[in-house]
């Protein structure tokens, strides 16, 4: 067995492949690498990788337990935050989903949508949290959020 | 052009490998381990439970109505991860919201979610799929 040990491999032009046995595993090109799937197909890295993640409490003076590529979280309103991207993204076209609870209580549902479609920009976006009985916004207790798509 | 073929391919340092890539813009670069979903899961809530298909889960427990159990196959680092959840119905209209569970925090080892449906009760689902992303042990 043999055993390479480097602190950076750099492929020699931009259609570089990474082959174990006689199966290209990681092929690249300008700006996109793709690897083999679980089955035959081949599938881009970069577009599967989530781009910002965070898990947040949205009550009181809100805090930010753990996160990806988010500089800051503010408290805009009641049940309203909006998130601030480290490094952008490259357009505003990007998807993002979140889950969240609210308390002891179990069966008090919320919904989280972006606040409105004008705030997502390549640095943030605003979303909005509502509770499900009253329809109106409400700060969740853990707020949870991923977001997918180009970055800049 | 020149190939290398070898075994093994590591990082001198302690942290193994850490990867980053070029981002789809060209400007900058983003974080593998940091981007990668780390579990996910979509299965059958009604009657006995069933898996359809999953990544890094070891348990489904069926512990309520629309209330379920997941145990991770390798931990996360810490509680503070995050759990993005869907959930659908047999019935068109209907509107489910998939949420951790109310009492209980996100643990190391797994977490609990709770499916239910707008203006409604918590009910067992069809079809639920959570998506994890946060840090691993």
């Amino acid at each position: 067995m043999s055993t390479l040990s480097v602190d950076t491999i750099t492929g020699k032009s931009t259609s570089t492949n990474l082959t174990i046995g006689s199966t290209p595993v990681v092929s690249s090109s300008a700006n996109s690498l793709t690897i083999r799937g679980e089955g035959s197909n081949q599938t881009s890295i970069q577009q599967g990788l989530a781009k910002c993640w965070v898990g947040f409490v949205g009550t009181g003076t809100i805090s930010v337990s753990d996160s990806f590529n988010l500089s800051s979280l503010n408290d805009d309103d009641t049940g309203t935050y909006t998130a601030n991207f480290s490094t952008n993204m490259a357009n505003d076209d990007y998807c993002w989903s979140a889950s969240m609870k609210d308390g002891t209580t179990q069966g008090r549902g919320r919904y989280s949508c972006p606040q409105n479609a004008s705030t997502y920009s390549t640095s943030a976006f605003q979303m909005e949290f509502q509770n499900d009985t009253t329809s109106t916004m409400q700060d969740v207790d853990h707020g949870a959020l991923t977001v997918t798509g180009d970055l800049a | 052009m020149s190939s290398l073929k070898v075994d093994n391919i590591t990082g001198r340092g302690n942290a193994g490998f850490t990867g980053s890539v070029k981002s789809e813009g060209g400007n900058t670069t983003t974080n593998l381990q940091q981007g990668l979903c780390k579990s996910f899961i979509n299965f059958n809530g009604e009657g006995t439970v069933a898996t359809r298909d999953s990544f890094n889960i070891s348990t489904l427990n069926d512990t309520a109505d629309g209330t379920y159990q997941l145990t991770f196959q390798t931990n996360m680092n810490d509680g503070n991860y995050t759990t993005s959840g869907t959930g659908g119905d047999t019935n068109a209209a209907a509107v489910i919201v998939c949420q951790p569970h109310d009492s209980e925090a996100p643990s190391t080892s797994g977490y609990r979610v709770t499916c239910l449906q707008a203006h409604a009760s918590i009910n067992d689902e069809p079809y639920i799929g959570v998506v994890i992303h946060g840090d691993l042990a």
